[in-house]
């Protein structure tokens, strides 16, 4: 096989090689350091090859699988992390923020430590928006490492704030990454870059180790090229964690058996889904509306009026402005690459309590009447973004106008729902466009479900980038 | 609200959260973010939502009896 097709195989195809001999965690880490090292800074999207690290769990994975010591599907898999976890043995963790280049931890994040426990293999820090862009950012030049550059069109971002882990699995630099979402920061990457990627609800995977920007709307989750993959890795990252208290008692576990009560799943569509002004958008979700007939009863519904982008960005800037309160004291403004929003980290410092706590009560309130106005159906489908990737120039305020963030993706992270992005098409300029299931509380096995059978009757997923050898 | 009175709200707030009038660029670069965290705050200034109902009741409020606000 060459090297490009070994790039792109699936979690668990890599994974059944690696398990009968047939392919070596060696060779699969070599071949990903490689195209990190050759391929990453062509779309900026790597910080840090963690070459040693990854060589020595590469090894150990061999020795261990040569024994028939098998640690499950993760076992000698190589992937990214994106910049904002926290990586022991000298690894900067940057933060994609200038000043913090040189940042350096003792102990690695939750989620690295459980990916080591299952066996994977450490290739890649990824690059991400400065700050996870926790103080605003307008362009995709919003990084140190530059702007994330898309492997469909290099003229177009890749996405944010986790730009590097769409980019490389995009691109087959590794076969996943870890990305997190406070606002859509995994699903936004996933959809321009046309991979999979699930945001799990909130409490699924610890969050110790990482970037804070918003604590009560920060999610880690996987970032791969298929809903089973993304299941795969949700599996080995997620359970309680004693040391963070937001996280579920009980660990994610695959159900694959996962199947509509009724014979048929029961999905809402969003009665103004199809308002786009690109055409392509609106007949990549039509078409893909057509194949879930095949296994779903679609009833249109109207998202219930609330303010909901206000309530989400009055937490998240409140939060924000506790986590980043040293930024003025430090004189870091001036070094934000994104200087258009550069005055967002004195003016966090001036949100009144009163309109923290009231947003807070008014979430309280959401979960309760869109919990009841979810509960007939297994999720929402609407296409992921109402755009493609914009391109690098861009200012997303005037090419998103109000598409930037769709209602139901603002409440779904508010209210911490689960939500999976698959591709379902192309639009303007050969760039990925891209389908959403936003599902109940607890409910990633449904999702995930959907989206599987979603894959099952279409290639979109399997489809590679041009020029990416 | 004129662009002068956010200069003075905003410098207003900034010096009440740092203890010392800030002046210049930094203060210029805050003034418009300030209104911009202002507007979205509306709603839980003055409670009202797009479809007319209240997101809070009128009454003062009482506890639930099970958690956090």
């Amino acid at each position: 096989m060459t090297e490009q097709g070994l790039a792109f195989l699936s979690i668990g195809e890599l994974g059944r090689r690696l398990r009968t001999g047939e392919l070596s965690p060696l060779v699969l880490a070599e071949n990903c350091l490689e195209r990190l090292e050759r391929l990453g800074p062509r779309y900026n999207a790597v910080v840090t090859v963690t070459r040693e690290r990854a060589l020595a769990q590469a090894g150990r994975a061999a020795e261990e699988l040569a024994a028939g010591r098998e640690r499950g599907p993760l076992h000698g898999i190589p992937y990214g992390a994106k910049d904002l976890l926290a990586t022991s043995g000298g690894i900067p963790t940057t933060w994609g923020f200038a000043p913090l280049q040189d940042q350096k931890f003792d102990e690695d994040a939750a989620v690295i430590e459980k990916l080591e426990a299952a066996g994977a293999v450490l290739a890649a820090k990824l690059s991400m928006v400065e700050l996870a862009g926790g103080l605003g950012y307008d362009q995709p030049n919003a990084a140190f490492t530059g702007p994330g550059i898309n492997p469909w069109n290099e003229c177009a971002w890749s996405g944010g704030s986790s730009c590097g882990p769409g980019a490389a699995v995009a691109a087959g630099l590794v076969p996943f990454a870890i990305g997190t979402e406070t606002n859509g920061s995994i699903t936004s990457p996933s959809a321009m870059c046309g991979i999979s990627g699930l945001r799990p609800g909130f409490g699924r995977v610890s969050r110790r180790g990482a970037m804070a920007l918003s604590w009560t709307l920060d999610k880690i989750g996987p970032m791969t090229r298929s809903a089973r993959d993304c299941g795969l890795v949700l599996e080995a990252i997620s359970g309680a964690d004693p040391e963070e208290a937001s996280t579920l008692p009980d660990p994610f576990r695959i159900d694959t058996a996962a199947s509509p009560p009724g014979g048929k799943w029961r999905l809402a569509v969003l009665h103004d889904a199809t308002e786009t002004d690109q055409p392509e958008v609106r007949e990549n979700f039509l078409a893909a509306l057509d194949l879930l007939r095949e296994v779903a009863e679609i009833e249109q519904v109207e998202l219930p009026p609330h303010p909901y982008t206000e309530t989400a960005l009055t937490i998240m800037y409140a939060e924000a402005g506790a986590a980043f309160a040293e930024f003025w004291e430090r004189g870091w403004a001036g070094q934000l690459a994104a200087q258009e929003t550069r005055g967002m980290a004195l003016a966090t410092q001036t949100i009144p309590a009163v309109e923290y706590i009231n947003a807070l009560r008014l979430r309280q309130r959401l979960h309760r009447e869109l919990g009841r106005w979810l509960a007939p159906y297994d999720a929402v489908v609407t296409p992921t973004l109402k755009k493609v990737a914009p391109g690098l120039e861009e200012r997303f305020s005037s090419y998103f106008g109000a598409y930037r963030r769709l209602p139901i993706t603002v409440a779904g992270n508010l209210l911490g729902w689960p939500c999976i992005t698959v591709p379902n098409g192309f639009g303007e300029r050969g760039l990925p466009t891209a389908i959403q299931f936003v599902g109940r509380p607890l409910s990633e096995n449904t999702v995930l479900a959907i989206a599987a059978s979603f894959q099952q009757r279409t290639d979109w997923h399997l489809r590679q980038p041009p020029d990416c050898g | 609200m004129a662009e002068d009175e956010w200069s003075v709200l905003a410098g207003a707030r900034l010096e009440l959260r740092f203890g010392k009038p800030l002046q210049g660029q930094e203060l210029e670069a805050a003034v418009e973010r300030v209104q911009f965290l202002h507007e979205l705050g509306e709603p839980f200034r003055r409670p009202g939502l797009p479809n007319g109902e209240m997101p809070f009741s009128n009454r003062l409020p009482t506890h639930s009896g099970r958690g956090r606000p």
